[in-house]
């Protein structure tokens, strides 16, 4: 018998339920390395894996949460965010962390992001945005630039629509931290996304990824490799730029860094402090 | 002849190509043939395969066993052996590692060959192709006619490439396999069938559309329905239809009703959950009146189910669905073919009644390609129903008539002030509480469906009319159904079959009298609740005597239908 190498374990797979890889993901996406940040920023924090919930809806990003071992929700299309409210309501000891695509959270489910953005609930939504409804076969979705080609946007004409800017969106709606990095921008994104599970309040931090399989290969952007490195070359730094300068040009310029960071009374814990109030009334 | 492949693999495999070129090969000699697809929700990886049947006699559903397995992955070369007949044959890609090898097994150099002979491991297609053509012993030369034709426009250099590659594993097997099928195939006619034009169901819907002069759709991408959508806006620009992709189903259907009160013929095309979100607007569109089309390809649920697979479990729920009352059409189609017809009607009959008008596909009839007649489109008869004229008085939206339909006038046509309402309203469309009223509106509704009635198309029966045992079915089981029929049929069992396509309202005429004649009468439905049989017991009081059901995601068979009727005892 021959011995074969020793192979080494992911210093996460710790929380990754490994019996259900391989990953989904074609070559070249990043959901999984978005997946990876959000294992590294729990294990940071130190969370009891018991008392975390990790909320998604559906498509590529949808099937994440079912690779974390912590509670995990897949939920119908566009309702993570609403699910998710009701399991923090319900027990707001529970760290509860919404991780789906820019279809599920911007389009189908957008109504519910302006709206829980306004109610302050403390839950973390990160948005993986990759510009396309991928697990469909890349039609364009909210986020698409104009102009762009996808399945229901052919050639010559593409996308007539124009996108949301996810970051501005979520700031003018009341969230109380929003952040935006690339995929590549592994450690200051992972970073963001500790504060956003630590913040009180509702936080949202969008990562920019890459779909070669679809949205790239229609709009002629590349491998896996080639997307990531232009999202590397067209990233600039400005933390602190107030969120409605926080541009987002495919080609040219992806702003990235933490826009919002305030304080605002948060959901539950108004909800129980007018529940003490009451009772102390009679 | 009836020779069934298996073709195998990983999602983004190219499996899809070994499989069209195979089915065109044998459409260009004249044959009928059936594809299905069987596919994992998922972009790359997993398991997937198609399975081509090919046949002298019309096919209309897959065969529970393969003669020839191509198999890309080792999961492709374990999980159908149990299929294979007994002297069928396996060949898969040399490359993977499998050590179980059997008779049937044929380690094939696909890649290998693509790169050497062909310069492209793109051209592990034609490979393929060459080898299940040596087991079957297909002349060689028919085949090169038809590559050279399927990769013209390529250029000569892909051309030459495909059918070198072609050839050499065509030799190669010839010269290093043994084993070869039962079917012989070297001294192949010419088919019978002379039907070349290869569409899936969903590309049906989206002719038919066409062809009935849609001028709207605005949908939501959803498993099993989007390529109608994505067909019609690869369209749209030549026929000046309007397309908009939605922020959800919800928006969808109201724009689709929007476009319909301005003028035009419109559509929404979605799966259960999308129609889900309809259901507001679908009641919407019922209290104003407002013709509509939603085409619904079904997939099992309830919520996100299987998102790639099979069921027909939205009948009751399309039947039903909204709060209050009012009639509806839902329509069916049993093949490609069928729905192309079926989606013509459903725009003819929205106008006409001025309801919404359901289309109930699945992904088995919305994925699956058979070889069809050309369609001639100026057959098409468009009906826009009852228009408003101008010597008509004052024109009121919901004036009352004897058969329940107001003539139809547009925001912005000349003297016509068009008002409509979701609440109850008086004839020139503002609200009113006033109870007669309501009830005028009421019956104008329920006034439409004895008309519609006689408008759709009664069940057709196959076999006997005096069997003494009836399959009933519904949409697109008819294939395996009608097939299960046949087989019992030439054995000498009893038995006939009633299929509906137009299946609400119900038309109860033929249905009375197959169950006055049958003394056993199976539903075989694609859901676990019988849900046909048990509208037919709602609508006419007659109840079956036995049922089939299958909702593993899975389409039927014949051998399947057969199998469970056997089990629950009705042979």
């Amino acid at each position: 018998m021959t011995e074969s190498a020793p192979v080494l374990r992911h210093p996460m797979s710790k929380y990754i339920r490994e019996d259900r890889q391989p990953w989904i993901y074609c070559p070249g996406c990043s959901i999984g390395i978005v997946t990876n940040m959000v294992a590294r920023a729990i294990d940071k924090l130190g969370l009891d894996f018991n008392k975390v919930v990790v909320v998604s809806g559906i498509g590529c990003s949808g099937r994440s949460s079912g690779y974390f071992k912590t509670g995990t929700y897949h939920t119908t299309h566009g309702r993570a965010i609403a699910f998710a409210e009701g399991v923090k309501i319900a027990n707001p000891d529970l760290e509860v962390i919404v991780i789906s695509g820019d279809g599920d959270i911007a389009a189908i489910g957008g109504n519910h992001l302006i709206h829980a953005c306004r109610r302050n609930i403390d839950i973390t939504v990160i948005c993986i945005n990759n510009f396309n409804y991928g697990m469909t076969g890349g039609q364009f979705g909210p986020t698409t630039e104009h102009e762009r080609y996808s399945q229901t946007s052919p050639r010559p004409i593409g996308n007539i629509e124009h996108p949301f800017n996810l970051v501005k969106l979520a700031a003018s709606s009341g969230s109380t931290f929003v952040a935006r990095w690339t995929a590549v921008q592994a450690r200051r994104a992972t970073r963001s996304i500790e504060r956003a599970i630590k913040k009180k309040g509702f936080s949202f931090v969008e990562i920019i990824g890459a779909c070669p399989t679809a949205y790239g290969r229609m709009n002629r952007l590349g491998d896996g490799l080639k997307m990531h490195e232009h999202l590397l070359e067209v990233a600039e730094i400005k933390n602190g730029l107030p969120p409605h300068e926080a541009e987002l040009e495919y080609e040219s310029k992806i702003i990235c860094g933490e826009f919002v960071d305030i304080e605002k009374p948060e959901y539950t814990a108004v909800l129980r402090a007018a529940h003490t109030k009451f009772k102390e009334s009679i | 002849m009836d020779i069934s492949f298996n073709i195998g693999g990983e999602a983004g495999q190219g499996i899809d190509t070994i499989g069209d070129l195979l089915a065109q090969i044998f459409v260009k000699q004249g044959f009928y043939t059936f594809t299905h697809k069987d596919f994992m929700s998922r972009i790359r990886g997993g398991y997937n395969f198609n399975v081509i049947r090919v046949s002298d006699r019309p096919v209309h559903a897959p065969s529970h066993k393969y003669d020839v397995i191509i198999a890309l992955t080792e999961d492709a070369i374990r999980r159908p052996r149990d299929s294979l007949v007994e002297d069928g044959v396996i060949i898969f890609e040399d490359s993977i590692e499998f050590s179980d090898l059997e008779p049937c097994h044929f380690p094939a150099p696909l890649l290998k060959t693509a790169r050497k002979v062909g310069g492209n491991i793109r051209m592990m297609n034609a490979a393929a192709l060459g080898a299940i053509l040596s087991v079957l012993k297909f002349p060689f030369h028919l085949a090169q006619d038809t590559l050279a034709e399927i990769f013209g426009r390529k250029g000569q250099k892909i051309v030459e490439g495909n059918i070198a590659v072609a050839k050499a594993l065509f030799d190669l097997t010839a010269k290093e396999f043994s084993r070869s099928c039962s079917e012989n195939l070297s001294t192949i006619k010419k088919g019978p069938c002379s039907d070349r034009m290869m569409i899936t169901g969903n590309r049906a819907v989206a002719l038919g559309a066409m062809a009935a002069n849609v001028k709207w759709v605005s949908s939501y991408p959803m498993s099993p329905s989007t390529s109608v959508f994505q067909d019609i806006v690869s369209n749209a620009e030549k026929l000046r239809i309007g397309t908009i992709q939605t922020e959800d189903e919800i928006a969808a259907l109201l724009m689709a009703i929007g476009a319909s009160f301005g003028g035009v013929r419109s559509l929404t095309t979605t799966s259960g959950g999308g129609f889900s979100l309809m259901v507001e607007a679908l009641g919407f569109a019922a209290m104003t009146e407002t013709p509509v089309v939603i085409y619904n390809a079904q997939r099992p649920g309830p919520s996100t189910g299987l998102p790639t697979r099979t069921e027909q479990s939205d009948l009751l729920f399309s039947v039903f669905a909204s709060q209050g009352e009012f009639p509806r059409i839902i329509l069916a189609p049993k093949d490609p073919l069928d729905g192309f017809d079926v989606t013509v009607r459903a725009f003819n009959l929205a106008e006409k009644y001025q309801v919404p008008v359901i289309i109930l596909g699945d992904q088995y009839f919305a994925d699956s390609v058979m070889n069809l007649p050309r369609i001639d489109v100026s057959t098409v008869s468009i009906d826009r129903g009852k228009l408003a004229k101008d010597d008509d008085g004052e024109y009121k939206r919901h004036r009352l008539t004897d058969d329940g339909v107001s003539p139809r006038a547009f925001p912005g046509d000349p003297g016509k002030i068009v008002v409509s309402t979701g609440n109850v309203h008086l004839e020139d469309g503002h609200i009113t509480e006033d109870p007669e009223i309501r009830n005028a509106m009421v019956h104008k509704f329920m006034n439409k469906i004895p008309f519609i009635l006689e408008d759709l198309n009664h069940p057709t029966l196959d076999g006997t009319s005096d069997a003494e045992m009836t399959l009933l079915s519904w949409g697109s089981s008819w294939g395996a159904t009608n097939e299960a029929m046949s087989i019992l049929s030439e054995d000498g069992v009893s038995i006939n079959h009633l299929h509906f396509t137009d299946v609400y309202p119900l038309r109860d005429e033929v249905l009375k009298e197959v169950f006055a004649r049958a003394s056993k009468v199976i539903a075989v439905e694609q859901n676990t609740l019988s849900q046909f049989a048990k509208l037919v017991r709602m609508e006419v009081g007659l109840s079956v005597t036995h049922h089939v059901n299958r909702y593993d995601g899975r389409p039927l068979t014949a051998r399947w239908i057969i199998d469970k009727l056997e089990e629950v005892g009705a042979l």
